[in-house]
């Protein structure tokens, strides 16, 4: 079984037409052999109806004063994807006819630690999603999210989020679990590009190969395609991630251990970034002879 | 231990879970490195000029910090004399400081992970070790100390970190 993992972002789910132009690239891959997992995103971006922001806000909203617990926080920001699950199942059946399967990350087998809002992935029992895949499913997993084992409280299964870039993390973390042939994750872009396109227009240029170590460093330096978990996660299992628009026929970039365009270590830059909303700060400090003891908790 | 052709890990971070752990990870170290302080004013355009020269005699900087009346470096020994020719023809007072260590503490995601400097700091003061210079990226936090130093500040680092 060829599998492969899809990942559509907020804004590739957030209206109609898009969701096709999404439910058409899956489609495709079925129809090429392969045995499409999709994963997705909350549907749309900040200011959506059911974007992560909005649900944030609407808890947030019932009393600025009152904190809302990180655990019931957690149980209303997975809500936008369980959206997206439902509607891109229902998106690419419409399309094709094909069986699909919308599951929560806990039924897709993501276990996760007990650390709402920035929850990590202990481990993944594939079962769920290789079952569905061998009854010819395809199943369409909502990203961002799992479950707890092993929680006091509630007992397990207390649903987590996986912190911000979570359906990117999902989707690596799925990829290796089922050792897929590759993990596409579409975006809004042509694949990672030499420089932020908002700020040099069209002068930015897809890189067509990237190393994982390199697309990491720039995500960690404000380059905002994919997250660094997920190429962590990709890298630690050396699964090839490409980074690709939907709605385009150009390859995008494939993120691997060495850049395929290059001879074997050959040097090269890849790229600009820019980190903003950053401050420097100068302090300065009097001589002491003695430090205080530093209690370490 | 794992050792490549100039750095030696010396408490390599550990693949047991599913996804990378979080907090600090492994410590490695980088010898046969110089320390180099250039005078230079600050002006860009005079400071372009040492950066060009270095580079056009194929010297390679890293961890390069700007002062207010000087430039620092690093650079490896195998380039200082072809580096030292440069600066001299330059006519910048130079300082060198040869055989140190570069210690570099690692964790993925290392700027959201807050304390860090804070027990580098006190393991150097613990062990009245003079810290050269300071640097770090996305996934480390490094440290220049003369070579001499560089086992006990290893040894105090793994277990501020527990590793």
């Amino acid at each position: 079984m060829r599998i492969i993992v899809q990942k559509f972002g907020g804004t590739s789910v957030a209206t109609r037409e898009k969701l096709f132009i999404a439910a058409q690239r899956v489609v495709r891959a079925k129809r090429e052999g392969y045995a499409p997992v999709v994963v997705v995103s909350a549907p749309g971006r900040k200011g959506d109806p059911y974007a992560t922001d909005t649900l944030i806000s609407l808890a947030k909203d019932i009393d600025p004063q009152v904190p809302v617990e990180p655990r019931e926080l957690d149980l209303l920001m997975t809500c936008g994807e369980i959206i997206s699950i439902a509607l891109m199942a229902q998106a690419i059946k419409a399309l094709s006819g094909y069986k699909t399967i919308a599951l929560t990350g806990g039924q897709a087998g993501i276990y996760t630690d007990g650390n709402f809002g920035n929850a990590r992935i202990v481990r993944i029992d594939p079962t769920p999603i290789l079952e569905a895949l061998q009854k010819d499913y395809i199943p369409v997993v909502a990203g961002f999210q799992g479950v707890t084992e092993h929680f006091k409280l509630g007992g397990h299964g207390q649903i987590t989020t996986l912190g911000r870039g979570g359906s990117d993390t999902t989707a690596g973390a799925v990829a290796a679990a089922l050792k897929a042939e590759a993990c596409e994750i579409y975006t809004d872009v042509e694949g990672v590009m030499t420089a932020d396109p908002r700020i040099v227009g069209n002068k930015a240029k897809v890189l067509p190969s990237v190393t994982y170590e390199e697309v990491s460093e720039m995500a960690h330096l404000g380059a905002k395609v994919v997250h660094p978990r997920c190429v962590e996660i990709a890298m630690d299992h050396r699964i090839p991630v490409w980074v690709k628009k939907p709605d385009s026929e150009n390859l995008g970039t494939v993120i691997r251990e060495r850049a395929s365009d290059l001879p074997e270590k050959m040097f090269r830059f890849t790229g600009v970034t820019n980190l903003p909303y950053v401050a420097h700060l100068k302090v300065h400090v009097a001589h002491q002879d003695d430090l205080p003891e530093i209690q370490w908790l | 231990m794992r050792r490549n052709e100039r750095v030696t890990t010396i408490v390599e971070p550990r693949q047991e879970e599913f996804e990378r752990k979080r907090g600090v990870t492994g410590i490695a170290v980088e010898e046969g490195l110089v320390h180099v302080e250039v005078q230079v004013p600050p002006d860009l355009k005079e400071r372009l000029r040492v950066f060009k020269a270095l580079a056009e005699a194929g010297v390679s900087l890293f961890l390069i910090k700007f002062h207010p009346d000087s430039i620092h470096f690093l650079i490896r020994q195998e380039v200082s004399s072809k580096a030292q020719k440069v600066l001299q023809g330059l006519n910048r007072p130079t300082k060198m400081t040869r055989d140190c260590a570069l210690i570099s503490v690692l964790s993925s995601a290392m700027r959201d992970l807050p304390g860090v400097m804070a027990r580098i700091a006190e393991a150097l003061y613990e062990q009245g070790v003079e810290l050269l210079e300071t640097g770090d990226s996305h996934d480390s936090v490094m440290i220049l100390v003369k070579r001499s130093d560089a086992e006990k500040v290893v040894n105090s680092l793994r277990q501020k970190f527990g590793l």
